[in-house]
């Protein structure tokens, strides 16, 4: 043991003995140290007058409101916790402690008489005797000290998304349970949810090894997200060399295959305990709104930038929804076939006169046959059609809703309802973005949902809010309007209002109604205007959400955009 | 104004003058803070009770002194049996280490003062929660969550460090340790 180490050690002996925390063998040993070790004693002397004068000056100092708020009754506060780990982080690596007692003499090795041969012999004959009995013993030594290990169901996996398991792993399924003490379960692609019996939620996500325990989860790599509720409160997450314990909270952890890992807390704190064998373990409280990193080739901690819409919160395996804490819901995104989230595709749509996927711009012009078609293949879109209030009022959702505020129109519609904002290549028109004040949309960044006139989509917000439990829709918001891009293209169509031909020039109005009720319906709108802003509150018990743009006059080059069409969470 | 009580007057300046060192005295001896406080308490009414018989002819430390030691013996020999004590011959070494040891235990408090400053802020917070509170390491533990072996590990690295700097300081009058 090194001096320094040496000094830490009776230092710490002695910080116990003066707190009166030392049982009778460290006692003697402190009583043999001070009676034998020379200068022992004058060691002593000088650290009782150093804690004497450090404890008074303490004392002596100590006054005002800061301290009176750092020691109150009334709890720990902040910064004591804070400066706790701060101070631990400091506090010198753990060495393995010396033995307080002195060791064994080491065996005389001396020359065998003819009395010691025979006493030799004898010896191994009880000696064979004792082996079994010695066996024996250990075996029921060794069950005490390490019982088998029963495995405990801890978990049950309650959602999966695309979730397939390794050859090497257990496949466990929807409703199946996992157990303790088992080998890893191995993830190799997709997303589970573990339910704990107490009632913490866990959401792994692949390529991702790990084992169970009652009170939490071991990570070998991998990420997940986790929803500690109350009753859970001291969950755990053990990584290589790490450990992350809730304190009452959501956060998530990713490890990579090298065993390095990320603490990302979102609501709440987490205690943090890092370090590599060996070494002291760092430990430090994260709050909400901090991420940590360590780093497990050298052990290093260090703050980083949180990341929290790169992990899973919540999934549904029917409708294969994973949200990441994105706070809207993007319908141009179901519109191209995803989960409101970015999985949909770009110009994928429905037609509306069939209410079939259809994954091409239809550039061909349709007749309404005034039906509302149902859509199969999207679980979050109800049905489509083509309105025509000329006649009567138009079916607009499965449950009948009816709506009798829409125009008269001729009854003719152009391609699709599409995730998209590209124009086909089409006779003298080429290939393009549709723009609206100058902005283009159609892609990921600038979503919108595309229907040339006459054209009407109904989304089912009932599926939606199922897709993401405990959140609430709170309102619905986009833009409307027709893109000017048509002045570039058409020779026909004049942006000039005194050369406007009243036969083409594009010219509609766009609706939005909830369960077949009008919350929006612009102006006459034409090319040349504006984006017109539409925003209205959702109600919890509004089922179904209509976007529907009628044309008027000839229903020529209405190249109409919903742009950033979102369905807005009630979250702060 | 009411005057000053002289005979309180002469007491306080007597008594602070060698509170310290009879503290750290009463400490080294019963290796019990708790019970040092008791006994520091303790002798101090006593030292203030008996005050009238105090001959100023002879020295107040060393009267003081007497009757600490005094009540070290008695405590200690009242908890021979109770108490987790050191045989009678370490006693009587650390007693023989105590009269050679010089008084130097004010220099010490005003050495431990310049030392505390040059703390991190995190240490000195929990030394001042530790002592303003007068709470044991195990009280900490339990209100902090923190385990007892870790709360050691941190006061030892902090005692250490300070000790480090008031020995070299004392030594050097350098404080950049």
């Amino acid at each position: 043991m090194s001096d320094e180490r040496r000094e830490y050690v009776i230092t710490e002996l002695l910080m116990r003995l003066l707190e009166n925390d030392l049982d009778d063998k460290a006692i003697a040993y402190i009583n043999d140290w001070l009676a034998n070790e020379p200068g022992a004693a004058v060691f002593y002397w000088d650290f009782v007058k150093d804690y004497a004068a450090i404890k008074m000056h303490m004392e002596g100092q100590l006054s005002g409101a800061e301290n009176d708020n750092l020691v109150s009754d009334a709890g720990v506060s902040d910064l004591l916790i804070a400066s706790l780990s701060e101070a631990e982080c400091n506090s010198p690596a753990v060495e393995k402690q010396c033995p307080l007692i002195s060791q064994e003499p080491a065996p005389v090795v001396r020359k065998l008489s003819g009395f010691d041969k025979f006493k030799k012999m004898h010896r191994i004959y009880h000696a064979t005797l004792s082996v079994a009995a010695v066996l024996l013993l250990m075996l029921l030594v060794y069950s005490q000290v390490f019982p088998p290990k029963y495995c405990y169901p801890a978990a049950t996996l309650t959602e999966q998304v695309t979730a397939v398991w390794s050859d090497r792993s257990e496949i466990i399924d929807t409703d199946n349970r996992l157990f303790t003490n088992t080998e890893p379960y191995i993830l190799e692609n997709g997303l589970v949810k573990l339910v704990y019996e107490q009632g913490v939620e866990v959401i792994i996500e692949a390529p991702a090894e790990f084992t169970v325990d009652k009170q939490g989860l071991t990570l070998n790599y991998g990420q997940l997200y986790s929803t500690v509720n109350q009753a859970g409160q001291g969950f755990y997450i053990a990584c290589p060399n790490a450990r992350y314990v809730d304190l009452g909270t959501e956060f998530a952890v990713a490890v990579n295959k090298a065993g390095s890992s990320e603490l990302h807390v979102l609501l709440g704190k987490v205690q943090m305990a890092a370090g590599l064998g060996g070494k002291s373990m760092c430990t430090r409280t994260v709050y909400e709104g901090s991420a940590m990193a360590f780093d497990n080739r050298n052990g290093k901690v260090e703050s980083i930038a949180l990341r929290g819409n790169d992990f899973a919160r919540e999934i549904e395996s029917g409708t294969k929804m994973v949200w990441r804490g994105q706070k809207s819901i993007n319908l141009a995104d179901i519109v191209g076939g995803g989960n409101g989230f970015g999985t949909g595709q770009i110009e994928v749509g429905i037609y509306p006169q069939t209410g079939m996927v259809v994954n091409q711009y239809y550039g061909l012009t349709d007749r309404s046959d005034s039906i509302y078609h149902l859509v199969g293949g999207n679980s979050f879109v109800d049905g489509v059609f083509v309105p025509d209030g000329g006649n009567g009022p138009v079916i607009v959702s499965s449950e009948g809703h009816e709506n009798a505020d829409m125009i008269d129109t001729n009854g003719t519609f152009w391609g699709c309802v599409q995730n998209g904002g590209i124009h086909y290549h089409q006779g003298e028109l080429k290939k393009h973005s549709l723009r609206l004040s100058g902005v283009s949309y159609g892609d990921k960044d600038n979503a919108a949902i595309l229907m040339h006139a006459s054209q009407g989509v109904t989304f089912d917000l009932k599926k939606i809010r199922q897709s993401v439990p405990g959140l609430e829709i709170d309102k619905f918001t986009a833009l409307c309007g027709m893109s000017e891009t048509v002045y570039d293209q058409s020779i026909f169509i004049s942006k000039d209002p005194l050369q406007r031909d009243s036969n083409t020039q594009p010219e509609g109005f766009f609706y939005v109604l909830v369960d077949g009720k009008t919350r929006y319906v612009s102006d006459l709108v034409c090319p040349a205007d504006e984006p017109k802003n539409i925003e209205f509150g959702i109600n919890d018990n509004d089922r179904f959400l209509t976007l529907i743009v009628c044309g008027s006059g000839n229903n020529a080059y209405i190249w109409s955009l919903f742009a950033r069409p979102q369905l807005h969470f009630n979250i702060e | 104004m009411k005057e000053a009580d002289p005979k309180n007057a002469r007491f306080i300046r007597l008594y602070t003058g060698i509170q310290a060192r009879l503290y750290s005295y009463i400490l080294g001896m019963v290796h019990n803070r708790s019970d040092a406080d008791e006994l520091l308490q303790e002798t101090s009414v006593v030292l203030w009770d008996s005050f009238e018989k105090y001959d100023s002819n002879y020295s107040f430390s060393a009267w003081a002194f007497g009757i600490a030691k005094n009540k070290i013996y008695e405590y200690l020999r009242e908890n021979k049996e109770s108490k987790k004590l050191f045989s009678d011959a370490v006693y009587e070494q650390i007693a023989r280490v105590a009269d050679d040891s010089g008084d130097d235990i004010l220099d010490r408090l005003e050495t431990v003062k310049k030392c505390f400053s040059k703390l991190k802020k995190s240490d000195m917070t929990l030394m001042v929660y530790k002592y303003y509170s007068n709470k044991s390491i195990n009280q900490i533990s339990d209100l902090t969550g923190r385990s007892g072996n870790s709360l050691y590990k941190t006061f030892t690295r902090i005692i250490v460090q300070l000790r480090k700097c008031v020995g070299y300081q004392m030594r050097t009058g350098d404080y950049n340790v």
